[in-house]
């Protein structure tokens, strides 16, 4: 089926910096709201979305530029956002949930960032793709983050 | 983000530490940076003015928990060793309320993310500077 473009932006950076997250959010906010979710889950889908390239552009390239795509769609009953990058595989619904009984000095802050992600997102899942077009051949990461338009189906 | 400083009078010197613009994983150490050289320059009580940012991400709280680190005289961590640890806010927990930091007016984005994080349970939050300034005892 043949993506609507009214339905689905893409936004590329190459060489993603941490500068980018104003970016980021920017794209997010313009799109998310065209494509009719509430303001709240808009905001939600916006943090959710910066702690992701947050945590990809500081641990997976450790601060290096790096590929970052991020494809925001339409659907019939929600919208997705496809965080993809080329750093190291890594699954973030691998990563226990913070224990709330644990003191938080001994909580990650990417770990907040995850925990973030699953708090505000009504669906999270995630995918290790081959990328043939990467010369290195790494897996491409993609984050799917999806916002139903009627709260969690 | 800009960053201005104010000194105001109460029980005690408090200084008023007000923050405009997003605060995110691209300036967060800018805050981190500031929170320092007022402390070295004998800042110990601390306003966070949070009404003129519309967001903070979890960067913005290792910048906030940072900022409650320095106040109390911690020792000073690597800025990168803040996405590793959180440091000593479990004795704040134990403690009640961090006494030398407090928050100002934060907007309902930044209120969740301090929600969300359980930083509310050792930040007291004010909607007023002159109410807030009152309850800083030294």
């Amino acid at each position: 089926m043949k993506a609507d473009p009214g339905k689905k932006a893409t936004l590329l950076k190459p060489e993603a910096v941490i500068e980018d997250l104003a970016i980021v959010r920017d794209f997010i906010q313009q799109h998310a709201k065209v494509f009719g979710l509430s303001q709240e889950k808009v905001d939600d889908l916006i943090l959710a979305v910066d702690e992701a390239v947050t945590n990809i552009l500081v641990h997976g390239y450790q601060g290096r530029p790096g590929y970052l795509e991020i494809v925001i769609e339409r659907n019939e009953n929600h919208v997705s956002a496809r965080v993809r990058d080329r750093a190291s595989p890594f699954d973030p619904r691998q990563v226990p949930d913070p224990d709330l009984t644990i003191p938080l000095e001994q909580r990650k802050l990417g770990g907040m960032g995850i925990f973030f992600i699953r708090h505000l997102i009504d669906l999270v899942d995630y995918q290790a793709l081959v990328d043939g077009g990467d010369e290195e051949h790494h897996p491409v990461n993609e984050l799917t983050l999806i916002q139903y338009f009627q709260g969690e189906v | 983000m800009e960053m201005e400083v104010e000194q105001r009078q109460g029980s005690v010197t408090v200084t008023v530490l007000k923050l405009k613009g997003n605060v995110d994983g691209s300036n967060y150490q800018q805050v981190i940076q500031k929170g320092d050289e007022l402390y070295q320059t004998g800042t110990r009580n601390l306003l966070l003015d949070l009404a003129a940012v519309p967001f903070l991400s979890s960067a913005g709280l290792v910048a906030l928990h940072r900022l409650s680190l320095t106040l109390r005289g911690s020792s000073q961590p690597e800025p990168e060793s803040g996405w590793q640890a959180l440091g000593d806010i479990s004795k704040d927990l134990d403690q009640g309320y961090q006494a030398n930091l407090k928050l100002l007016n934060p907007q309902p984005r930044v209120m969740k993310t301090l929600e969300m994080s359980g930083f509310t349970n050792f930040l007291e939050i004010f909607q007023d500077a002159d109410t807030a300034i009152a309850t800083f005892m030294g």
